[in-house]
């Protein structure tokens, strides 16, 4: 039965598969160099080579395409070298690559699609839209706010570094949105910086040393004000 | 946290100097106790978002004014009876004085 499937396949009187064997030393030597390679792919893909502005503090968008395609070689590669292992037929051994390659690709795919729910890299990655700016966080929360009862930052405290460091920053914390009457979270999502210099003053007037930023479901940013 | 503040149909003519603070505390209990308000309640005071911002009308103003009346009477809580005398206060001014009650998030 073995030997029909690997070396007497055929369509008719055609002879598909078994006319291309690899020696015992071929098979050792073709599945060493698979699994080689399928090293390289999978360490591609999952620790995939950082840009040079990454360690500037500049956001990294997510790995996307080419760490799935990595993944997928990888696999690919690595289903070669165990079929080699298993046969000596190399189409076998090329359909078994190719296979592993395909259905990993696939995979990766699917499980990638965005989903609603943001995930923490995308949540990074802010939009600090300029009307909000300028016509929320500056004239509720800016220096020259006539606002009674808000919190207002320094003059001498740059508020977009600030909402950068408290988004961005390793140090910085993140918490879901406040509650609603149900006890759920609402949509979006809380970041604290805590600084140990005063940046203005809390809605009481007390001393203020955290930026807490509020970004939607989108990454934009809602509000950005100092507290105790 | 929500401030209520009185002004103009146009939102950027807001008189910012005189206001009711909705402190996160207060906001808090009253959410703790919500069994004791009807759905109105809830969209109208309870449930305000910290960091949205209401315009209400007149009819919902009047509405605030019983629902500040009823908390002074259900509420034992020394901050919550304030602010609900403040706010009531301060609809009965936003209606005599022909204004737009805000509330303003953070």
């Amino acid at each position: 039965m073995r030997r029909w499937l690997w070396f007497n396949f055929r369509l008719g009187r055609v002879r598909v598969f078994g006319g291309w064997r690899l020696s015992r030393r071929g098979q050792k030597w073709v599945s060493i160099l698979a699994f080689v390679l399928a090293l390289r792919f999978f360490t591609l893909g999952l620790c995939p080579p950082q840009p040079a502005y990454a360690s500037a503090g500049v956001p990294v968008p997510p790995p996307s395409a080419a760490a799935s395609a990595h993944l997928s070689l990888g696999s690919g590669f690595a289903a070669a070298g165990a079929a080699a292992l298993l046969t000596p037929v190399v189409p076998y051994i090329i359909v078994a690559g190719t296979i592993s390659c395909v259905v990993c690709y696939i995979a990766s795919e699917v499980t990638d699609q965005p989903s609603d729910k943001p995930s923490e890299s995308s949540e990074k990655d802010y939009i600090l839209d300029e009307e909000v700016f300028k016509d929320h966080i500056l004239e509720r929360h800016g220096p020259e706010s006539k606002y009674g009862g808000k919190g207002k930052f320094h003059a001498n405290f740059n508020i977009k570094e600030g909402i950068d460091d408290a988004v961005t920053g390793e140090d910085s914390v993140q918490k879901p949105n406040a509650p609603d009457s149900t006890g759920k979270p609402r949509s979006g999502t809380i970041f604290e910086k805590t600084y140990n210099k005063q940046i203005g003053i809390d809605n009481k007037g007390k001393p203020a040393h955290t930026i807490r930023v509020v970004l939607d479901p989108k990454g934009k940013v809602i509000t950005a004000f100092p507290i105790k | 946290m929500v401030t209520f503040y009185l002004g103009a149909e146009k939102k950027k003519d807001i008189d910012t100097s005189s206001y009711v603070v909705f402190e996160e505390n207060v906001q808090s209990k009253l959410v703790f106790h919500d069994y004791l308000f009807e759905g109105r309640a809830k969209g109208i005071l309870i449930n305000l978002d910290p960091y949205g911002d209401r315009e209400y009308s007149k009819k919902e103003v009047q509405y605030l004014i019983k629902l500040c009346e009823y908390i002074v009477k259900e509420f034992d809580d020394k901050d919550v009876i304030e602010f609900a005398v403040q706010l009531k206060e301060f609809c009965q001014r936003a209606l005599e004085e022909g204004k737009v009650l805000y509330a303003l998030g953070d």
